[in-house]
């Protein structure tokens, strides 16, 4: 075999392990071995691998968690919010401020779509789904604050650059900022296990009819 | 020449591959290749192994134990009864547009 043709197939090899680390690993797991095998054995061009990762990135869509999939758009929402508070500091205080000092002892600021009525919904919707997909192996209230983790994602990082010096502090202090989204860990627990309650209930009684 | 899949029930991919298996059971090079040769359709890999995951899903294909890295896959009695009510189906709706189209 010629030096050109050995560098070629490893090349062709690390594509695909590469293409196949896209999938997640539950799926790789069922059938990756026999991907890669096809992948191997026919001609690898752009078509291919176009149609590879957007399998692999539907897989992905398929296999997230319900946390996961609930988590992010939040995310994403309070990112938004945050770097047009940062931007634009004169709309502060306005309806679209994400953090507002709090009118509670603790915590001392307050995540403003955390305490709206829709992001309880989310977390009991999360609790519930997580219920259902996983029947006895579920933890609903453990999948409510990976919500809340994930949704809260872009509060930690700004309240790290704040307290780096690296963002004006929009909010009381950096402290409060980092310490907000901790805070509301144990109430997304309860709002978890109550979706988790109302999801096993359904369950039983859907069985049951 | 195969050519790529087309929109239309004879080109989806659960339909190809349920259709593949008809005649044995088959690992997923041999599936992509049979359904190259009987309906002149490319699928592509990952397109194959998402209707392939979809269809062990539904309970309508199984993997049988494999001797090496690559399953076969084989038909289910559900699937066989679900593979021919569809093609039944698109018989009946080809024959009425045919019927349609002929000049009176």
């Amino acid at each position: 075999m010629t030096l050109p043709m050995t560098s070629r197939i490893i090349r062709r090899a690390r594509v695909v392990s590469t293409l196949l680390r896209i999938y997640p690993a539950a799926w790789r797991a069922e059938y990756g071995a026999e991907l890669q095998d096809l992948l191997v054995s026919r001609p690898l061009d752009a078509t291919a691998v176009v149609n590879v990762i957007a399998s692999a990135l539907r897989q992905r869509a398929r296999y997230a968690e319900p946390s996961t999939v609930l988590g992010l758009p939040v995310m994403f929402a309070i990112a938004a919010g945050l770097v047009w508070n940062i931007v634009d500091p004169s709309a502060l205080g306005g309806y679209f401020t994400v953090l507002k000092p709090s009118l509670k002892t603790l915590p001392t600021v307050a995540i403003t779509p955390l305490d709206g009525n829709i992001y309880p919904l989310l977390q009991i919707a999360c609790g519930a789904w997580t219920c259902r997909r996983h029947r006895g192996a579920a933890r609903p209230g453990r999948a409510a604050v990976h919500m809340t983790v994930i949704a809260c994602l872009p509060i930690f990082i700004a309240g790290v650059l704040m307290a780096a010096g690296m963002l004006p502090t929009i909010a009381l202090t950096p402290a409060g900022v980092l310490s907000a989204p901790v805070l509301a860990l144990p109430l997304s627990a309860i709002y978890g296990v109550i979706g988790g309650w109302l999801g096993r209930s359904r369950e039983v009684t859907s069985r049951t009819v | 020449m195969a050519r790529k899949p087309a929109a239309g029930p004879a080109s989806d991919p659960e339909l190809l591959i349920l259709s593949s298996l008809a005649s044995g059971p088959k690992h997923g090079y041999a599936i992509m290749t049979d359904i190259e040769a009987f309906a002149g359709v490319r699928i592509g890999p990952g397109t194959l192994y998402t209707a392939i995951t979809r269809l062990v899903e539904k309970k309508l294909i199984a993997p049988e134990s494999a001797s090496g890295r690559q399953r076969p896959y084989r038909l289910t009695a559900h699937g066989s009864r679900q593979l021919a009510d569809q093609l039944r189906e698109m018989r009946r709706v080809a024959a009425v547009g045919l019927m349609r189209l002929r000049p009176a």
